[in-house]
């Protein structure tokens, strides 16, 4: 591996790892309050899962001179900070937003969009042939909780505001939760071919959109409580 | 000796048992869930060695992938229970949690204790901060998680294993830190964790009885 490649490496392996820890500190300062709704607490705690399987995966680069070849508890930090993406916008926001009437039907179906996309994603991942098989359904299982975590935020970006302007103040959030998801999709990919460019890259629009995402969250659950 | 964990498991769990029998009702919960955890501790000896024989990994790997997976699953199977069963309010979770953990890792410390003869008062000191943290704080994220999504049977199953899954990648990088050179900063990191846990915790208790003098 070139020097480049090990400084691309690096970065890929750090700059997430601040951002998310920067994040789950500023959830905490502000989010683990009296009355503050369950979901601004979800991504907290999402963002404290993905900061630990980073912290995992840089304790197994520094520690071990070899690759630990599929599942390790690093994709548990990754599972996690999907899983509690679920908890946030199925558990809590869904059935709020969502009253189930026929007016929303064509919104569910709209949203199918952003799984199918994620599904699409994982293709190049599945066909890698240096890819053990291991490794393979340790990726797969990262790709489940995401494809749930987006169907849900991007039908909640998408679904029209009901009276209360719950909708409108957290689509913001929604939409970059949308995103958040799809780059560190992108991320995984990058990791699993190795290129360095565009892990640096993905990991990079991974960590500012993780601190924009908290940032929005607590502006749209401000805005609703006013 | 192979029934080495036996006979340390007896000779703590036993007369813990009988003091519980003649302690307040109000105490018997921390105790009974300490001896909880101390038969858990017992029982993921034995489900580690079932798989060390199935699964093919060298000993390293196994502590650092398998152990944490099946200790933590292990662990919050009782509180899993009590909550479902009997009570899922946030205060008796956080006592019962805590007590679990601690009560597991008093059996492990004494087992690496009597297996290990170089063991020295440095080595008790830094393990019984270290570990006993570790095991409390992972089980206690679990436990006091719950209490959050208990509540809505929505989120119950997915919340459940989102927490699991911060617990056992936080009782992975312990193993690692302290299986590796850097030993040291494994044996911090429960206490670097607890710190800011404790404070907090103390600042909500003042909190509280100051709104009670308010009132």
């Amino acid at each position: 591996m070139e020097e480049l490649d090990i400084v691309c490496m690096w970065i890929a392996e750090i700059i997430p790892l601040i951002a998310t820890l920067f994040s789950f500190i500023f959830g905490l300062r502000n989010f683990f309050k009296k009355g503050k709704p369950l979901f601004l607490q979800s991504i907290t705690m999402a963002m404290g899962c993905y900061s630990l399987g980073s912290i995992y995966h840089l304790c197994q680069t520094i520690t071990l001179e070899t690759v630990i070849e599929g599942f390790t508890p690093a994709y548990l930090g990754r599972i996690g900070f999907f899983l509690f993406f679920i908890v946030a916008s199925y558990g809590q926001m869904d059935r709020i937003v969502d009253d189930g009437t026929a007016k929303i039907k064509p919104c569910r179906y709209i949203a199918l969009i952003a799984p199918i996309c994620a599904a699409f994603l994982f293709i190049p991942n599945a066909v890698m042939e240096d890819l053990p098989l291991f490794t393979k359904i340790s990726v797969l299982l990262v790709w489940l909780p995401a494809t749930v975590s987006v169907y849900y935020n991007l039908k909640h970006a998408i679904i029209p505001d009901c009276d209360f302007g719950f909708i409108k103040a957290i689509r913001p959030y929604n939409v970059l939760a949308v995103c958040l998801a799809f780059s560190e999709l992108c991320c995984l990919t990058a990791w699993d071919y190795l290129y360095s460019a565009p892990l640096v890259i993905t990991t990079v629009i991974f960590s500012i959109i993780c601190i924009a995402t908290m940032l929005l969250a607590k502006k749209g659950a401000e805005q609703w409580k006013i | 000796m192979e029934d080495l964990i036996y006979i340390l498991f007896i000779s703590i769990f036993v007369p813990i048992l009988l003091m519980a029998l003649l302690i307040e009702k109000k105490a018997r919960l921390p105790i009974a869930f300490v001896l909880v955890g101390i038969f858990i501790s017992v029982f993921a000896a034995e489900i580690n060695g079932l798989l060390r024989n199935l699964i093919i990994m060298d000993s390293f790997e196994f502590i650092i992938i398998v152990t944490p997976i099946t200790e933590e699953i292990l662990k919050a199977l009782p509180i899993l229970i009590y909550a479902i069963l009997i009570s899922d309010k946030r205060e008796t979770l956080f006592t019962a949690s805590m007590a679990t953990g601690i009560g597991f890792a008093v059996l492990e410390n004494a087992f690496y204790l009597l297996n290990d003869s170089s063991f020295n008062m440095m080595d008790a000191v830094v393990r019984a901060f270290g570990t006993g943290l570790m095991h409390g704080m992972c089980t206690l994220l679990v436990g006091v998680g719950i209490s959050f999504v208990r509540k809505k049977s929505k989120i119950f199953i997915v919340g459940t294993f989102a927490l699991l899954s911060t617990a056992i990648t936080y009782h992975g990088i312990y193993n690692m830190l302290v299986q590796s050179q850097y030993e040291i900063v494994g044996f911090i990191l429960p206490i670097i964790t607890y710190i800011p846990f404790l404070i907090w915790r103390l600042k909500i208790k003042q909190r509280s009885k100051s709104n009670k003098g308010n009132v």
